[in-house]
């Protein structure tokens, strides 16, 4: 039970560390781009309030048991500002009220992005820890992990400097609007050491997670022989790479663009073999 | 082999993250579902390795004597290399059919069970189920492994009960003295004369020595069998359920009635069939006769030629109602001093007056003193 309990932690521990280091690095390289000289009254306004909400969040946790849709609420009151000045506008036509939803939202995606995200690490660590499905955590897991790599990315990439939460929102949003729109993936370049260490760490954090620290494994198995199976897998899938690399003779780079056919499908299909041959009645 | 409900969330979990890694194209979580399913895959594997040439039991005790309806205690180890990997408990310990078996305390090196048997006689074999688990414990399996050695006999409680002496009558004619008064040619004690008492038994010489007046008799000693047959005959076909109960039966009469043998002074010998042949078991004493019991219960069904030898050789026989069943040998069965093992739903032909039907709790002294004293 406590062995359990430990590896869980190391586990989210873990993956927690990556993700913010991650978030850490999206920080620094938006410092040097961002330009907070000209914050507009909203701007300010939405981010002193959400600042202001995540402590009243953290604060109320600490004391009771919130339910999962009230942080949901907290932090989206301003996308609840849109329906009413939608109307305005189309009651009145006065464009303010269309420029104050665009500014409003994209404050909001800009604000929420610097102090919403440290606190989406903090829940998701936490979900790992007070785990209940591993299809839950692991599915979240992700997409936690598209968001960090991407917001962490994507900033760097920035030719000019990035004005106020709107610039960041709006930069967000049309960055986003770009991967999709060429079929490209927001994924970074693992030249980057800051990352690439980061996604390492969050691979074997989730691994260990997975294999080792969701349910009681019993004491009857030493741990280290545990420690072996996930050991082999990673030895494994490393064999298949190089070993798919050298029959379709390309360059595992060049492999790993068709990760489809690479790890997808390989993926399928082990898991209907072990579907498949555990399917008898014991 | 099945999923196990971590197993099967595991499998469902790497899946999903596998699509959505897919559509996303992250590759590190893709590549994490991919490992996660060969670490499955790896586990599984390990599991499907074990097998009964790679799983042993060690049993402490291999023979265990016990009263009916008493407990005792015994341990089960088991012996694998590949416990390393693979998580192997004993789910179940099936003792052979009358026994309960129920599990008294487990720890990591053996568990401790407790066995009840319900009925006198001697068990054979047990069945114990292992429940495998992966490391992972994704998979779960059971393995059923039989142990034909071990064995549990059940004593007939009758041997607790001490008997009532019957006095039989004596012999003039025996094999050994019988340490009561009786009509052998050995003296045995002097005794005063009383109107029932023979007038050639009066002791003439004793009684000139005499001061007084009165008449003093030579009481001889009596003569009894020095060994007493009791044979057990079995050939009719019954439900387990019902050889159990005639077996359990069968054993406490014949605790009952070895056990007034050996008070008189007789040496007892069961007759039985086994493997297709008449064996014997004799006991002198209470040890050898609890061992020579449970010998008589290891007995099989007899042919009926082997029933009628049995019957013949014997003193006193023990059989079931079921036995009298066919007119032959109900006919030929009669007159013997028996013990009728009560029975539902037999049908007997004829019991004849020298016997009792016996369920377990009737007083057999009535067959003792006719086979003694005949």
């Amino acid at each position: 039970m406590v062995r359990k309990d430990v590896i869980r932690l190391a586990g989210a521990l873990t993956v927690g560390v990556s993700l913010m280091t991650l978030y850490f690095v999206f920080l620094d390289r938006y410092y040097f781009v961002a330009d907070w000289s000209s914050l507009t009254q909203i701007e300010k306004w939405v981010f002193s309030t959400q600042l202001l909400r995540l402590i009243v969040l953290i604060a109320l946790k600490r004391r009771y048991q919130l339910q999962p849709l009230i942080p949901i609420i907290m932090f989206s009151i301003e996308s609840l500002l849109i329906p009413p000045l939608l109307v305005f506008y189309i009651v009145t036509g006065n464009p303010a009220y269309a420029l104050a939803m665009g500014t409003i939202l994209t404050a909001w995606m800009g604000a929420s992005a610097i102090i919403l995200s440290p606190y989406l690490v903090y829940s998701f660590a936490k979900s790992m820890l007070d785990y209940t499905s591993m299809v839950g955590v692991l599915s979240l897991s992700a997409l936690e992990f598209a968001y960090y790599v991407f917001i962490a990315t994507v900033v760097s990439e920035a030719g000019s400097p990035i004005i106020g939460l709107t610039g960041l929102g709006a930069y967000l949003v049309g960055s986003l609007k770009n991967q999709i729109s060429t079929v490209g993936v927001p994924m970074p370049s693992y030249s980057d050491y800051m990352i690439a260490g980061s996604s390492v760490l969050f691979f074997l954090g989730l691994l260990i997670y997975a294999t080792l620290g969701v349910h009681d494994l019993g004491a009857r198995i030493r741990l280290s022989y545990v420690l072996f199976i996930p050991l082999i897998a990673i030895m494994l899938a490393l064999l298949w790479v190089f070993v798919l690399g050298g029959l379709t003779a390309k360059p595992f780079v060049e492999l790993s663009s068709n990760v489809f056919f690479g790890l997808t499908l390989p993926t399928m299909v082990v898991a209907g073999i072990i579907w498949g041959a555990s399917r008898g009645k014991n | 082999m099945r999923l196990t409900k971590r197993g099967s969330d595991y499998l469902k979990a790497s899946i999903i993250t596998a699509l959505i890694s897919s559509i996303l194209d992250v590759r590190i979580t893709l590549a994490l579902a991919f490992s996660l399913v060969l670490a499955a895959l790896v586990s599984q594997l390990l599991l499907a390795s074990a097998s009964k040439k790679n799983i042993g039991i060690e049993i402490e005790k291999i023979e265990l004597t016990v009263f009916k309806e008493e407990a005792v205690e015994d341990a089960v180890r088991i012996v694998s290399r590949r416990r390393r990997f693979i998580d192997i408990r004993i789910d179940s310990i099936l003792g052979p059919e009358g026994v309960d078996s129920r599990v008294q305390s487990e720890d990591s090196g053996s568990i401790v069970f407790s066995f009840r048997p319900h009925y006198a006689g001697r068990f054979e074999g047990i069945t114990i189920t292992f429940a495998l688990s992966d490391p992972l414990r994704l998979f779960e399996r059971r393995l059923e492994m039989q142990s034909r050695e071990f064995v549990i006999r059940s004593l007939p409680r009758s041997l607790l009960v001490e008997p009532r002496l019957a006095r039989p009558v004596s012999l003039s004619i025996g094999e050994r003295t019988g340490r009561t008064s009786g009509h052998g040619q050995e003296f045995y004690t002097i005794d005063d004369y009383k109107p029932s008492s023979e007038k050639r038994s009066i002791y003439w010489k004793k009684v000139a020595q005499l001061s007084n007046d009165k008449l003093v008799v030579k009481v001889r000693e009596s003569n009894i069998p020095k060994r007493m047959h009791i044979g057990l005959v079995s050939f009719s076909e019954r439900a387990p359920e019902e050889y159990l109960m005639f077996m359990d039966t069968a054993c406490e009469g014949a605790a009952s009635l070895s056990r007034m043998f050996l008070v008189i002074g007789c040496e007892v010998s069961f007759l039985y069939s086994k493997a297709g042949e008449i064996r014997t078991a004799s006991a002198s004493d209470l040890e050898e006769l609890k061992r020579a019991i449970m010998e008589m219960a290891s007995s099989s069904r007899s042919s009926m030629e082997q029933a009628y030898s049995i019957a013949v050789e014997s003193d006193v026989c023990i059989a079931g109602l079921k036995e009298l069943e066919p007119k032959e040998f109900a006919g030929a069965f009669s007159s013997k001093p028996s013990l009728l093992v009560s029975e539902e739903g037999a049908n007997p032909w004829l019991i004849g007056d020298s016997a009792i039907i016996f369920s377990g709790v009737e007083d057999v002294g009535r067959i003792v003193n006719r086979v003694v004293g005949k």
